[in-house]
């Protein structure tokens, strides 16, 4: 993505509220991975994370003239939007029924590494640093960004005071930045 | 408050994470705003994330993409859609369901609805008792306002320096400075390409402004001849501005020409010209 700075941000909000099939193709090349990853990630099923997808590239076709760009980057609301979606699926009813009988084809497809990355090297590169991530902070991360869990909640999946976690949080991503940056 | 104590909290991380409870997100949301250090904390913290998802990328099947667009091009048509988006755009938010929010404006519309009663029977009050003491709260209050106007147009300006900065600091960009012509010698202006885009941007803000009735208008030279590459219109308050695309220009050059533009330029009024290469 870095190297494909074809459309500036501005630009391609511009697109998108003329509604331009340029403008699609341009958000799908370059943020469905990033997307869809986040889907997956919370959900852990490529099937439904596919239809989480596709509902969410029309959630930000339809709804990008609510998008503030005073208020963050377009990236960001866009993964605000996946990220938010899949939760959404994760807590209701029907998935949670779901996936008590496909846990073992879920397992299977995420050890295949079928599509579990992207060519891009900076992707790659990404993936590397990130395991440089003590557990313990990835596993916090990813209670709060890829569940969608409370406070309350993290600090009772982790027997933590809930006090520290925002304390814990800071800590986790001074350490993210210091392995990104 | 003491700002640094607080961006050291991590309730800003708690925020950008999405677990930051109600009361957190109002008070984050009104720090960004007062506070450039807490807007650049959070969109630090954001970029980070952003990685960080980046970094748990998949592709998606091959064959999603046409679905999408063709759901996409169904959408707007059917009812079911219709009340989807009714229900579920509302959701949308950058951090935090907007129902918090709503709120949060219902008690501050109604906190300030309530000011405005309070104030104006106060200032009934006073009128009667104190004339002169209401003119001096009117005088105040004019001058809070223009106050918080130059605040506001401060921010403005800056958001606008701020996307110029981000538009020029773009590696595929080519600088082409723009040299004074003839009797304007004294005259220079910055104009910044795109090829692989198209994208044309230009800076005149150096320049005075055009005379009473005038404007500036940019040309490209393609292929020797002139082409109208769109008016330069400071009134906007953009830093720089983005003129027409072209992809294929030899020069650019600078003229002034009447209110809206000339269909060829007048060539005794260039002002500023550069080559490309």
């Amino acid at each position: 993505m870095t190297n494909n700075i074809a459309l500036f941000e501005t630009e391609l909000i511009a697109l998108l509220k003329i509604k331009d099939e340029k403008a699609f193709n341009y958000l799908y090349d370059n943020y469905s991975g990033a997307l869809c990853g986040i889907i997956l990630k919370v959900l852990n099923q490529e099937e439904l994370a596919n239809d989480v997808l596709q509902e969410v590239f029309v959630k930000i076709w339809r709804s990008i003239e609510q998008y503030d760009s005073s208020k963050g980057r377009l990236y960001t609301w866009m993964l605000n939007i996946a990220r938010n979606s899949a939760i959404d699926t994760l807590r209701s009813k029907g998935f949670q029924q779901g996936q008590k009988t496909s846990d073992i084809g879920n397992n299977a497809y995420l050890n295949d590494g079928r599509r579990s990355s992207t060519n891009n090297t900076d992707v790659l590169g990404l993936k590397k640093s990130v395991l440089n991530l003590k557990p313990e902070f990835r596993v916090l991360i990813n209670l709060a960004y890829f569940q969608g869990f409370t406070q309350e909640e993290i600090s009772q999946t982790l027997n933590i005071p809930l006090g520290t976690v925002k304390t814990r949080m800071r800590n986790a991503l001074l350490e993210l930045k210091s392995i990104f940056v | 408050m003491n700002i640094e104590e607080y961006i050291s909290s991590g309730t800003i991380e708690a925020y950008v994470l999405g677990i930051a409870t109600t009361d957190e997100v109002c008070e984050i949301e009104q720090l960004i705003e007062q506070y450039p250090s807490v807007r650049a904390t959070v969109a630090e913290q954001e970029a980070l994330l952003a990685q960080y998802a980046q970094s748990h990328s998949a592709n998606p099947p091959e064959h999603l993409k046409q679905n999408i667009w063709a759901a996409i091009q169904e959408e707007p048509n059917s009812t079911a859609s219709k009340i989807a988006t009714q229900t579920e755009t509302p959701k949308i938010s950058l951090t935090e369901k907007p129902s918090s929010k709503k709120s949060w404006k219902g008690y501050a519309m109604a906190a300030s609805i309530a000011l405005l009663i309070a104030s104006g029977i106060c200032n009934m009050w006073m009128m009667q008792e104190h004339k002169k003491m209401s003119a001096e709260i009117a005088n105040i209050s004019a001058q809070e306002k223009k106050l918080l106007d130059g605040t506001n147009k401060a921010l403005i300006a800056a958001q606008k320096a701020k996307e110029a900065l981000d538009i020029m600091s773009l590696p595929s960009l080519k600088k082409i400075n723009l040299a004074g012509v003839g009797t304007h010698a004294q005259h220079s202006g910055m104009l910044y390409w795109d090829a692989a885009t198209g994208n044309v941007f230009l800076d005149l803000n150096s320049m005075p402004a055009a005379p009473e009735g005038k404007q500036y208008q940019l040309w490209a030279i393609v292929d020797g001849k002139p082409v109208d590459a769109g008016m330069y219109d400071p009134s906007s308050g953009d830093m720089i501005f983005k003129m027409k695309t072209f992809f294929k220009a030899e020069m650019f050059a600078v003229t002034i020409e009447k209110m809206g533009g000339s269909p060829i330029p007048t060539m005794d009024q260039m002002v500023v010209a550069g080559k490309t290469s």
